[in-house]
């Protein structure tokens, strides 16, 4: 009888402990949860983060999602001519990992509103998206609107396969509130498929990638203030020019198309993880005038590369994380030859005919970016303090040739950057972050901004000195950023992971020559 | 067993090498001198009847669309390899020789529809030169785009003007001396050709289209002489403009002559006090005013060759070979009736309206309503002879023998 009792208790006890211990583990994992942050969650997450959506099968961590609100400013005169003197925005945004049985989603949707002020040399919703726009020099107000969203399913077939697909959508809208004012309406679609193979301890992975974006651009002069005028850019910062009255009407159709791919490999091993992507994108972007599209200006073959790689090591309280990315940008633009001849069997009507393409401009860029990340923790999502130190360079090669003439500029810029985040933790409910970073850039300053042969005489065509020297001058001279900034997380509720964050961020870029670029940054919101 | 390990990570950056192609070296090919260029060949021949020799001649290649000039000489046979850029080119050549009774004879001749591009059989052109005589009677000076009104913030193109000189030794007579502006009134763009070509081709006639209104110095003979070294000033409205615009000229001069008629252009302001009126001797359309375009006019003085007004017009009015609007009607005025010419292009891509042997090449401002006008260039050689008498160069290409004045002669005086 007593030890029927003693038995019962025993097993009553041990329940309750298990239950106890099985509750813990509910509340540790939700408190893990609580130190979630969607910048340690790509650090983590390679595969998550990868051009092949199939590998969103590989985020093991919780649910997780976020939604908020940012205000972002920039203010001062370090900046580039197509750069404005200040900027403003904010927006609401919102990102969501989900896992449900075998299927992973991603999610992510970003509303943005930007207010430019004194913004001159910019055609495009994004400055070079096309080596040959067309500009206007005069300063003044640009508003902005975008629309942000990008969706990711995955399936986990079986153990060793996953499939995915990937949707990304962008929409925007600009105009200038000043002549020559353009509007600018601009859509991009990015569609990626992909799938990956498991096998003991590697996993590979190929992906496609389809690129389709279109920026359309109508200038228009409401004003009757004459001598203002419209500049017709070749690469290079050569440019024909024209006076732009109030019957100027310039309509200007940028098309761009890329296809391309990317393949994985990665190795995983108890606590290490050795990720590697190879991407590589071929594509053309043509530029067409006024809205009929029968005359076309120019067009630019697209080639990029990229390799990345991320090195990974949790341990049980430090972890490191080495990056390394290198890319290539390469761009060749053709000047198209139109000529306008009567259509063939009609009498008064006449069309532009494509005749022939020259390759007349080269622009190439390569950047490089290698990093190592240290992080002393507590627990492992409960860091003390983390350290970054990285470095990158940037190299630019430009060609532009117009028989019998040639130009050519390169340079290249290195970089060196350090940055700390501190972490204090109260009562359970409240996480501090105090962050502080700093970096230095130096560039090919004393190098020739524009190397030249041949006779000088390009017709119509018009070298911009002032801009050439000031888009050279910002790449170059030397600069130092000093940045601090805060994130204040309060636990709402630690069984559950919801939590809400404020976070604020200014850095200071200075200039060898004094001149000052200040960004500010604000953040709240909401995770679960 | 490492090996098993590394093996995978070597064929992965393997396979990454086989993508891997920097775009310089793709398009190397396509980027050297000969494939980002082009040949035209150029034969130049003299006029029948004339025996002076092509070799050593300046032939000018010109981009329409681009503004790209290329140079090249001809060697005996009167021919030039040229190597430009690709593009759709117009081909010039000039020269000039003083016979032995001191008669200066201008040569030009173009040829335009070059195509140097890949594959084109149009890269060898012939460039016939036509012959014609440099003029006693010249445009020295074409103020047409007006200038910039500070007291408005506008621009003001009332104070056109345009002054002949004797540009002999030699007095001229100005009685019967005809006026005319070219249709059309703008020099056409994007390629685009003037109604007046010749049916079915791109080559422009051998008379001028005289637009809307012609006019003519008044007298019997020898009423009105111009000594030479001497000017005479055409304004449209002969009034004192900068009494009310600053940057404006004062065109109400005794001794100027005024291109007014009170019911043919009722629109221009009435004349001055001492200045004296052209003779309206022909009229299209309902306008009120004498247009001249402020952006790129083609002006051009003539004779009537000897016939009566009433017998010229009869023989020379023309309906436009597009439209049976009457606004649109032409009086043609054949090439060799014409002694002075200029084309004023508002940009280098723009179809020439005159030939080659009234003007070769053409005058170009940075632009209207801001002042600028288009002055003849001195002959520093032909005035050195003519012992200080300023004698200008002519020879009837517009691309040499004038220059661009920031502000008119007239200003300020």
């Amino acid at each position: 009888m007593k030890n029927r009792v003693l038995q019962r208790s025993i097993f009553l006890l041990c329940m309750q402990s298990l239950f106890v211990i099985v509750a813990s583990a509910q509340v540790c994992d939700s408190l893990s949860k609580c130190g979630y942050t969607m910048e340690e969650i790509n650090l983590r997450s390679p595969w998550a983060i990868s051009e092949n959506t199939a590998g969103l099968v590989y985020y093991d961590l919780m649910d997780y999602s976020t939604v908020g609100t940012f205000y972002n400013s920039k203010t001062g005169d370090f900046r580039n001519y197509n750069t404005p003197e200040s900027m403003w925005n904010m927006g609401a945004y919102t990102q969501a990992y989900k896992k449900i049985n075998k299927v992973y989603f991603y999610g992510d949707f970003q509303y943005q509103y930007d207010t430019k002020l004194n913004q001159a040399w910019l055609g495009t919703i994004y400055p070079d998206f096309t080596v040959n726009p067309i500009l206007d020099s005069i300063p003044g107000k640009v508003l902005q609107e975008s629309y942000l969203m990008s969706g990711k399913i995955a399936y986990k077939m079986s153990e060793k396969v996953a499939l995915g697909l990937g949707v990304n959508y962008n929409t925007s809208t600009m105009a200038k509130r000043k002549d020559g004012r353009n509007a600018n309406v601009f859509s991009a679609l990015d569609m990626k498929p992909g799938i990956s193979f498991k096998s003991g301890n590697f996993t590979s992975g190929i992906s496609f990638i389809y690129q389709y974006w279109v920026d359309k651009v109508k200038y228009e002069y409401i004003g009757d203030e004459s001598g203002k005028n419209i500049y017709f850019m070749e690469g290079l910062f050569f440019m024909t020019k024209s006076g732009i009255t109030n019957t100027t009407n310039l309509d200007r159709k940028y098309f761009m198309q890329s296809y391309g791919g990317a393949i994985q490999l990665d190795y995983r091993v108890d606590n290490l993880e050795f990720f590697n992507q190879f991407e590589f994108r071929n594509g053309y972007l043509d530029n067409y005038e006024e809205s009929s599209l029968t005359k076309r200006y120019s067009r630019e073959d697209l080639l990029k590369y990229q390799y990345n790689a991320a090195l990974k090591i949790m341990g049980e309280r430090m972890n490191h994380f080495i990056l390394f990315d290198i890319k290539s940008n390469d761009r060749a633009s053709y000047a198209i030859l139109n000529n306008y001849e009567p259509v063939p069997e009609e009498i008064k009507s006449w069309q532009y005919y494509e005749k022939d393409k020259v390759l007349r401009y080269l622009d190439l860029h390569k950047d490089l970016d290698a990093s190592y990340r240290f992080c002393f923790k507590d627990s492992d999502w409960r860091y003390n303090f983390t350290l970054t130190a990285g470095f990158n360079k940037f190299w630019s090669d430009k060609t532009y040739k117009i028989y019998p003439n040639r130009y050519s500029q390169d340079y290249s810029v290195n970089s060196f950057y350090l940055k700390g985040v501190k972490f204090f933790y109260s009562r359970q409910k409240h996480i501090i972050e105090l962050n502080a970073g700093f970096s230095a850039s130096n560039g090919s300053l004393s190098d020739k901004m524009l190397n030249a042969t041949g006779t000088g005489d390009l017709g119509q065509l018009k070298l911009n000195r002032s801009l050439l020297s000031r888009d050279f001058n910002y790449h170059n001279v030397s600069r130092k950023s000093y940045s601090i900034g805060s994130r204040y997380r309060h636990i709402l509720n630690p069984g559950k992971g919801n939590s809400f964050d404020v976070s604020l961020h200014y850095m200071l870029i200075r200039s060898r020559d004094k001149l000052n670029r200040n960004y500010l940054s604000a953040a709240a919101s909401y995770n679960f | 067993m490492k090996r098993k390990k590394i093996l995978p990570f070597i064929a992965f950056l393997c396979s990454t090498m086989v993508f891997v192609s920097c775009m310089n070296d793709l398009k190397s090919d396509e980027f050297t001198d000969s494939a980002i260029s082009e040949e035209i060949t150029v034969s130049v021949s003299m006029p029948e009847g004339y025996h002076y020799p092509v070799s050593g001649l300046t032939v000018t290649l010109t981009d329409n669309a681009a503004g790209l000039t290329y140079t090249g000489i001809t060697n005996e046979q009167g021919i030039a390899e040229i190597k430009v850029a690709p593009g759709f080119y117009t081909a010039m050549t000039e020269t000039s020789f003083r016979d032995s009774g001191g008669i200066l004879y201008l040569f030009n001749g173009q040829q335009s529809g070059i195509e140097a591009i890949k594959g084109s059989t149009k890269k060898e052109v012939k460039i016939g030169l036509l012959a014609s005589k440099s003029s006693q009677i010249v445009i020295k000076e074409f103020y047409y785009g007006g200038c910039f009104n500070s007291v408005t913030n506008k621009a003001y193109s009332n104070d056109q003007y345009i002054i002949l000189y004797n540009n002999s030794d030699q007095p001229a007579f100005l009685d019967s001396l005809c006026l005319g502006v070219v249709y059309p009134y703008n020099a056409p763009i994007n390629g685009k050709l003037s109604d007046w070509v010749k049916p079915g081709t791109s080559e422009l006639r051998d008379s001028i289209p005289a637009a809307s209104m012609v006019w003519m110095f008044p007298g019997t003979g020898q009423d009105n002489i111009l000594g030479p070294g001497e000017e005479v000033v055409l304004a449209k409205n002969a009034i004192d403009h900068s009494k009310s615009v600053p940057e404006s000229v004062n065109l109400g001069k005794p001794g100027y002559w005024a291109i007014y008629d009170p019911i043919m252009t009722k629109g221009h302001s009435t004349p001055e006090a001492g200045v004296k009126l052209l003779q309206g001797i022909w009229k299209t359309g309902p306008a009120t005013s004498y247009v001249v375009s402020i952006v790129s006019p083609g002006f051009f003085i003539f004779t009537l060759g000897n016939k009566s007004v009433e017998q010229f017009i009869l023989d020379n009015f023309a309906f436009n070979p597009n439209s049976t609007n009457l606004s649109l009607a032409c009086l043609l005025v054949d090439k060799n009736l014409i002694l002075d010419g200029v084309e004023c292009f508002r940009d280098q891509t723009d179809t020439k309206r005159f030939m080659s042997e009234i003007d070769n090449g053409f005058a170009i401002t940075p632009g209207s309503g801001q002042g600028y006008s288009i002055h003849r260039k001195i002959d520093s050689e032909e005035t050195a002879k003519a012992g200080g008498r300023i004698v200008y160069m002519d020879t009837n290409n517009s691309s040499n023998d004038f220059e661009v004045l920031d502000h008119p002669t007239l200003y300020n005086k």
